[in-house]
C-alpha cells in the first residue's frame, strides 16, 4: 500500500514538474574595441564578483608549447606597467577582496570577488594587465617551477591526474584536446617568454574578452567604469581559432597504463559531441539516469548489489569543441577491471537496448533542475554560468532556455545518443595495471 | 609619468584607509528561533533568492568520541543512517532523495556529525521527513553494516595512493598521540573491523538525541510556515542526556623530530610541520588569526607563500592554519615540493616561524591583514547555507552571541605587540613535529638535520 502511495505521489510530480528558470536581468553592452560587458544587480550581500574571461586555453596550443595557456595565467600576476609584481594580490586582498584565477581547454577566467567600493580598482588592474603586461626571463623560470610543483601535485604524484592525461592522449589523436590543460612536463620546461609575449599578443585583448559583473553596485555605474578603463585598449577580432580535426574513430583503444594503485581501475572515454549540440542535454540525462546519486543504475549495481566496486558510473562532459563520455569504476580489492568493464558496458548496453522508465527519465531531470539552482547561488557562481554561456556558446540566454531542452529529453532520446556515441569502436580504455606490493588486499 | 603618479596617490589614499580601516557592519538575513520541548533548537535563515531549502542537523558529538580503539565509529554510525530505517529500506531511501534531486548525506567531524538535506523548496517536505526519518528510526541493518565496513576499508587502502591524505592522517596521530583527535576519523583497518552493531547503536542511542543538537533551515521558507511541520517530525524526538567526555590535554612534543612515512614512487614531499596551538575559547584568539594570516593564512599575501612559492619557487603552494577545537588546537604548515628542495623548504619555514617571533610585524602587514578582514567576513553571509555555516559555528561551541557582530572589532584591537606575544607565546621554532611523505631514500639522511628521524613505510601502515 504504502509503494502505490509513493508511486501516485511521484506521478503528480510528474504531471507537474516541467523546469522553468526564470531570466535573470542581465545587461549586455559592448564596446567598439569589441569587449563584451555582462552585468547583474545583486544588492542582498555587500559583495561584487568581477571576472574577466579570455576565450583562449589549452586548446589554442600546439606541440612543444603545450601548456603555455595556464602558465601565462600564472604570469598576469607577475606586474603590469603601472603596477609591480604583487601589487594586484596587495590591492585586492588588503581590501578584503579575494582574487585568483584559473584555466581550461576552452578558456581562462580571472576571477576576484569583493565590496562594491573596490569596483574601480579592480577595473583598472584589470584593464592595466589586458595592454600592458611587464614579464621578464626571471620571472618566468621562478614561475615555471611554480607550475611543475604544481604539476607534480596535481598528476604525477595524485592517484588519477596520470590515468586521466593517459586517457585523453588516447581519445584525442590529432585534436588539441588531447594534452590536458596543464601540458607536458618537457614543454612546459622549455617555454619561451617569447613564447608567451606572443600569446599575450595574440590571444589578450578586448575583442577576445567578456568582462562579468555580478552583485551590489549598479549596471549603469559598472559600464562607465569599464568604458573607463577598458575602453582605449586596441581590440584585434582576428583571433585564430583552432578547427576541429579529430578524425573519426573507428575501433577500440586499449591502453596499459602501470603504476602504483592499491585497488584496481579504469576509465574509459567515448568520443561525444560539444556542448550546446542538441544532442548534449539527452547525454546529460543519460549520464544522471547512469549515475546521479545511490539508486542511480551503475551504483545500485556495481557499488550496492553486487559489491564489485567502491565508485563507479558514466559521466559527460562537453567541451568547445568536442565532448567525452567517462566511464569508470574504482573496484573493490579482490576484483578485477574486467568484472568492472563488464557491468559497466552491460548497463550501457541496457540504455541501447531498452526504454528508461518514466520515472528514471523525471528523476534525471529533476536532478538537473536542482543542480541548477543549487549551483547558482552566490555571486560568483552566477558569474561563471554568464561568462561560460556567453564565452563557449557565444551567448549567455541559452542559460535560461537549457530547461526546454532538457524538458524535450525523451527515452527514445535516450537509447538514440547511447547507440551513437557509446559503441565499442568509439571507445578508448586505459586500465592501470597495478605495480605495488600492496596490490594484495590488506588483512585477508 | 602621470599616470605613475596618479597610481602612487592613489595607493597612498588607499594605505591611509587601511591605517584606519572603516569597519563594515555584517547584515544578517531575517532569522528565527525555536527550542522545542525536548530541548532541539531550531534556527530559520530566510534568503529566497533562489527556491532552494538546506537543513542541517548538527550533533555536537563527533569523532572524538569514538571510544578508544573504536576510530571511525562516529562516520560508520554517521554513514549508516540512510542505509535503512523502519519505514524504509535503503534504496528506497535513495531513490526519494534523487528522485527530487536533492542531498542527503551525514558525517562527522571532530567535534560535530552534520545530517544534512538540500532539496529544492517545493520537495521541503520530502526533504525534512527523510531528514527526520533517518535520524530518528535508523535500523543498522547486520547486512548493510558489512556492506559499509567492506567500503570503508578499501577506501582505507585507496588513501594510500593518496600522499596528502596520508601525511594529514599520520601528523594528527603523532600529535595528538593518546588525546581522542589522534584517532583517523576514517578509522583503520583494524578498528573498523573490530566495530560492531552494538558499538553503532549504542554510539546513536548515546549521541543522536535532541538536546544534543541544532537544526538550520536556510533558504526559500519563512519560520512560520516551517516550524509546525519541524515539530511534528522531530517534537516526539526522546531527550537524552550526553556524557561529557573526558578529555587529557595531548603531550607536548619535546625537541624537533621528524617521520618520514616512505613513498617510494613519489617525486614530491608532502611535508606538514608544527606543534599543538591552542582551543576555541582562548581569549587570545584574534591576535593568533592575525599572526596567522601574516604568516602562512593570508593566500598569495602571506610571508610563506610570497617567499617560498613567489621568490624560490619551490612549491605550488604553501599554507599555515592554526586550527581551534573544542579541546584542542593545532598549528600547522602544510607544504608539498619536489624531493631535492625538501630540506630547503622546511628550513626557509622554519626561519619564518622564529622571525615573526622575534620582531613585531610591519605596521602595513597589520593593517592590510584588518582590513582584509573588514571587507571579507561581511561576503561570508552571502548564501542561506554560508549564513547557517557562520551561525552554527556559535551554536556548537556555544559562542557569546555577539561573536559574529564583534568579529571584525576584535581583529581591529590586534595591535603588533599583541601578534607577538601570541608568536612568541604559540609559536616554538624548537619543538616542532615534521611528518614527510617521501621518496626515503633521498631524504632520510637529510632529514636528520632537524630532529631524529622516525622511518615507516606506507605499506606497514
Amino acid at each position: 500500500m504504502k509503494k502505490v502511495l509513493l508511486s501516485l505521489a511521484m506521478l503528480m510530480l510528474l504531471t507537474a514538474s516541467a523546469f522553468a528558470v526564470p531570466e535573470w536581468p542581465i545587461q549586455k553592452y559592448t564596446l567598439k574595441n569589441g569587449l563584451t560587458l555582462l552585468t547583474l544587480e545583486d544588492s542582498s550581500t555587500p559583495s561584487v564578483s568581477f571576472q574577466v574571461w579570455y576565450h583562449v586555453g589549452s586548446k589554442n596550443e600546439r606541440p612543444g608549447i603545450t601548456g603555455i595557456s595556464h602558465l601565462f595565467e600564472h604570469m598576469m600576476f607577475k606586474g603590469s606597467k603601472n603596477f609591480a609584481d604583487g601589487e594586484h594580490d596587495r590591492l585586492v586582498q588588503s581590501s578584503g577582496g579575494m582574487i585568483n584565477a584559473y584555466t581550461s581547454n576552452d578558456m581562462t577566467v580571472y576571477h576576484q570577488e569583493f565590496g562594491r567600493d573596490q569596483l574601480e580598482l579592480v577595473a583598472k588592474l584589470e584593464a592595466d594587465r589586458m595592454q600592458y603586461l611587464t614579464i621578464t626571463d626571471k620571472q618566468l623560470s621562478s614561475e615555471r617551477q611554480v607550475v611543475l610543483e604544481e604539476r607534480s601535485e596535481r598528476i604525477e604524484n595524485s592517484p588519477f591526474g596520470d590515468v586521466l592525461e593517459q586517457l585523453m592522449a588516447n581519445v584525442y589523436l590529432a585534436h588539441s584536446y588531447s594534452w590536458l590543460t596543464i601540458g607536458w612536463r618537457k614543454d612546459v620546461e622549455n617555454i619561451k617568454l617569447e613564447d608567451c609575449l606572443n600569446y599575450y599578443g595574440t590571444y589578450y585583448n578586448p575583442a577576445n574578452a567578456v568582462v562579468v559583473v555580478v552583485g551590489d553596485v549598479k549596471s549603469a555605474e559598472v559600464q562607465k567604469t569599464i568604458e573607463k578603463y577598458f575602453g582605449k585598449i586596441p581590440g584585434n577580432p582576428k583571433i585564430p581559432r583552432p578547427i576541429y580535426n579529430e578524425p573519426e574513430q573507428r575501433g577500440e583503444r586499449r591502453i596499459s597504463y602501470h603504476k602504483v594503485s592499491q585497488l584496481p581501475m579504469f576509465i574509459a572515454g567515448y568520443q561525444c559531441p560539444p556542448a550546446g549540440h542538441a544532442d548534449s542535454y539527452a547525454l546529460d540525462v543519460l549520464s544522471a539516469i547512469l549515475s546521479g546519486g545511490e539508486s542511480s543504475r551503475a551504483y545500485q549495481r556495481m557499488v550496492y548489489t553486487d559489491q564489485i566496486a567502491i565508485a563507479a558510473g558514466g559521466q559527460y562532459q562537453s567541451m568547445e569543441q568536442g565532448g567525452v563520455f567517462f566511464a569508470y569504476s574504482m573496484m573493490q580489492p579482490g576484483k578485477t577491471t574486467a568484472d568492472g568493464e563488464k557491468a559497466l558496458y552491460e548497463e550501457i548496453e541496457k540504455l541501447k537496448n531498452e526504454p528508461v522508465t518514466a520515472e528514471e527519465l523525471q528523476k534525471a531531470k529533476n536532478q538537473i533542475e536542482a543542480q541548477f539552482f543549487m549551483g547558482n547561488q552566490s555571486n560568483d557562481q552566477k558569474g561563471s554560468q554568464i561568462g561560460y554561456f556567453q564565452t563557449i556558446l557565444a551567448d549567455y540566454k541559452l542559460i535560461f532556455q537549457q530547461a526546454d531542452k532538457y524538458n524535450a529529453v525523451t527515452a527514445e532520446d535516450i537509447m538514440r545518443v547511447a547507440k551513437t556515441y557509446l559503441g565499442e569502436r568509439s571507445r578508448t580504455v586505459v586500465n592501470v595495471i597495478q605495480e605495488n606490493k600492496g596490490a594484495t588486499p590488506m588483512g585477508m | 609619468m602621470k599616470r605613475i603618479f596618479i597610481f602612487l596617490l592613489f595607493a597612498a589614499a588607499l594605505l591611509l584607509s587601511n591605517g584606519q580601516p572603516i569597519l563594515a557592519a555584517i547584515t544578517l538575513p531575517p532569522m528565527s528561533e525555536k527550542m522545542l520541548d525536548n530541548g532541539l533548537k531550531i534556527i530559520v535563515v530566510e534568503n529566497r533568492e533562489q527556491p532552494v531549502v538546506s537543513m542541517r542537523l548538527i550533533l555536537k558529538s563527533g569523532t572524538a568520541a569514538d571510544g578508544k580503539g573504536k576510530a571511525g565509529l562516529a562516520n560508520m554510525a554517521a554513514g549508516l543512517l540512510r542505509k535503512g530505517t523502519a519505514s524504509r529500506d535503503a534504496t528506497k531511501i535513495s531513490e526519494e532523495i534523487d528522485f527530487v534531486g536533492g542531498y542527503l548525506g551525514a558525517g562527522a567531524g571532530l567535534d560535530a556529525t552534520n545530517v544534512t538535506a538540500e532539496v529544492l523548496t517545493k520537495h521541503f517536505d520530502v526533504g525534512l521527513t527523510l531528514l527526520a526519518d533517518i535520524v530518528l528510526n535508523p535500523t543498522f541493518a547486520e547486512s548493510e553494516i558489512d556492506r559499509l565496513r567492506k567500503q570503508t576499508m578499501a577506501g582505507l587502502m585507496q588513501q594510500k595512493d593518496d600522499p596528502g591524505t596520508i601525511a594529514d592522517l599520520q601528523y594528527s596521530q603523532y600529535l595528538f598521540g593518546e588525546h581522542p583527535y589522534g584517532q583517523p576519523g576514517s578509522g583503520t583497518v583494524e578498528s573498523v573491523s573490530g566495530i560492531t552493531r552494538d558499538d553503532i547503536v549504542g554510539y546513536w542511542k548515546s549521541n543522536f538525541v535532541p538536546d544534543n543538537a541544532v537544526l538550520f533551515v536556510a533558504g526559500d521558507v519563512t519560520a512560520a510556515d516551517v516550524f509546525p511541520k519541524i515539530e511534528a517530525q522531530l517534537g516526539g524526538w526522546p531527550k537524552g542526556n550526553v556524557a561529557k567526555l573526558e578529555v587529557v590535554p595531548a603531550p607536548k612534543i619535546n625537541g624537533t623530530r621528524v617521520v618520514l612515512i616512505n613513498k617510494a614512487d613519489a617525486t614530491q614531499a608532502n611535508v606538514k610541520i608544527g606543534h599543538l596551538g591552542i582551543d576555541r575559547y582562548n581569549p587570545d584568539i584574534y591576535a593568533v588569526r592575525v599572526l596567522n594570516y601574516i604568516l602562512g593564512g593570508g593566500g598569495f599575501r602571506s610571508r610563506l607563500m610570497s617567499d617560498i612559492r613567489d621568490k624560490r619557487g619551490l612549491t605550488y603552494g604553501i599554507n599555515s592554519q592554526f586550527s581551534f577545537d573544542r579541546y584542542q588546537g593545532e598549528f600547522t604548515v602544510t607544504v608539498s615540493t619536489r624531493t631535492d628542495s625538501t630540506t630547503q623548504a622546511i628550513s626557509a619555514t622554519i626561519e619564518h616561524i622564529k622571525k615573526i617571533r622575534e620582531a613585531d610585524v610591519t605596521p602595513q602587514e597589520l593593517s592590510e591583514t584588518i582590513s582584509f578582514y573588514s571587507g571579507y567576513f561581511p561576503r561570508q553571509f552571502e548564501t542561506p547555507e554560508q549564513v547557517a555555516s557562520q551561525l552554527s559555528i556559535v551554536e556548537l561551541y556555544g559562542l557569546e552571541k555577539d561573536y559574529l557582530s564583534k568579529y571584525i572589532d576584535n581583529i581591529a584591537s590586534v595591535t603588533a605587540p599583541t601578534v607577538r606575544a601570541a608568536a612568541q607565546k604559540y609559536l616554538d621554532p624548537d619543538n616542532l613535529l615534521i611528518v614527510v611523505v617521501g621518496k626515503a631514500d633521498d631524504l632520510r639522511e637529510k632529514l636528520k638535520q632537524f630532529g631524529p628521524v622516525t622511518e615507516i613505510d606506507l605499506f606497514e601502515l
